[in-house]
């Protein structure tokens, strides 16, 4: 009887570790936050360099990435603001260490997020400059990294695996530039972040009401 | 008395009361929650959630503190070093008397 309790102790522990580390996103803000600003990556680079070839000097492309790490800083303000009215107040306020329960993939921090996200840019519009505009293979590539990450994080959704497929195909088969392709690329995949943090934010305002706190 | 019923009696009477165990187990967890997150955890009332942390507060293994999340006011648990000591100790306990009680499965 002790053992048992022994041992469910334990995997309350565990259980209760698990569940924190889902509740990190439960409103599915920051991936709307992260498809907002794919999305507005996607388009900036394609219209910068369709309409202002001068930037894609290596000048030019410095003044934009660290414009890129800067937005950031806004970006994670904002989002605190948004969970302080609509997480917070339904379902808590929990914080958990960087290290992911087993089984779990480890969730990278909104800063770290970001900061992989402009080098990827970095790395793209590095290429860019470099090679012509016959390389496809960098979008396949990038895209079986995003159908890879998005396994990882979420498994089952299959809808979502389908859709940033689809992008990717969509990007590498059209006859279009290397610029418009990477704007097409990096809108199509904040485009599905979007929809996917949409459907978990509705979800998540239905199953949770304003909580009444009066006996703090 | 045999000392494996000796560490029964010696457990942390603090934290073995179910509600307090299960909010250290909450708090052993995570780095830290606030004051909702684990009344939805546990499944508590406010008024009973509120006087066990209390006690854990004064027992020193859990630090309490008001602060704001934008404009929206946050009571943010978390365990102490003391009491993350104290219910890794108490965990250890418990291997120790089931360990000695074979497997426990005859009830």
């Amino acid at each position: 009887m002790i053992s048992l309790f022994s041992s469910s102790a334990a995997s309350a522990a565990e259980s209760a570790k698990r569940r924190a580390f889902e509740n990190i996103d439960p409103a599915g803000l920051t991936r709307i936050f992260a498809g907002a600003a794919y999305v507005l990556y996607g388009l900036v680079f394609a219209l910068l360099w369709r309409f202002h070839p001068p930037l894609s000097t290596p000048k030019g492309l410095l003044v934009v990435l660290l414009a890129l790490v800067a937005m950031p800083y806004c970006g994670e303000k904002l989002l605190e603001w948004l969970k302080a009215r609509i997480v917070y107040r339904r379902t808590g306020y929990v914080a958990v260490a960087v290290a992911a329960p087993a089984g779990l993939p480890a969730q990278p921090s909104f800063y770290r997020t970001f900061i992989l996200m402009v080098a990827f840019v970095a790395v793209a519009a590095g290429l860019f400059l470099f090679l012509s505009d016959s390389s496809k293979w960098i979008f396949l590539f990038a895209g079986g990294q995003a159908i890879a990450n998005s396994y990882r994080s979420a498994p089952g959704n299959w809808i979502k695996l389908l859709a940033i497929l689809g992008v990717t195909l969509f990007a590498v088969l059209l006859n279009i530039t290397f610029a418009e392709r990477f704007g097409l690329f990096l809108s199509g995949l904040g485009t599905v972040k979007i929809i996917d943090g949409a459907i978990a934010f509705v979800l998540y305002l239905r199953r949770n009401p304003v909580a009444r706190m009066s006996e703090e | 008395m045999t000392p494996d019923l000796q560490a029964l009696a010696t457990l942390d009477r603090i934290i073995h009361e179910p509600a307090r165990l299960m909010i250290m187990t909450i708090l052993y967890a995570v780095t830290e929650a606030d004051f909702l997150y684990l009344q939805r955890e546990c499944g508590l009332t406010q008024g009973n959630l509120s006087s066990h942390l209390a006690k854990l507060e004064e027992a020193g293994y859990v630090a309490i503190s008001k602060t704001f999340k934008g404009k929206y006011p946050l009571t943010i648990c978390s365990l102490t070093k003391n009491g993350r000591e104290a219910f890794e100790a108490y965990v250890r306990k418990m291997q120790y008397v089931a360990g000695a009680t074979g497997n426990g499965t005859n009830h």
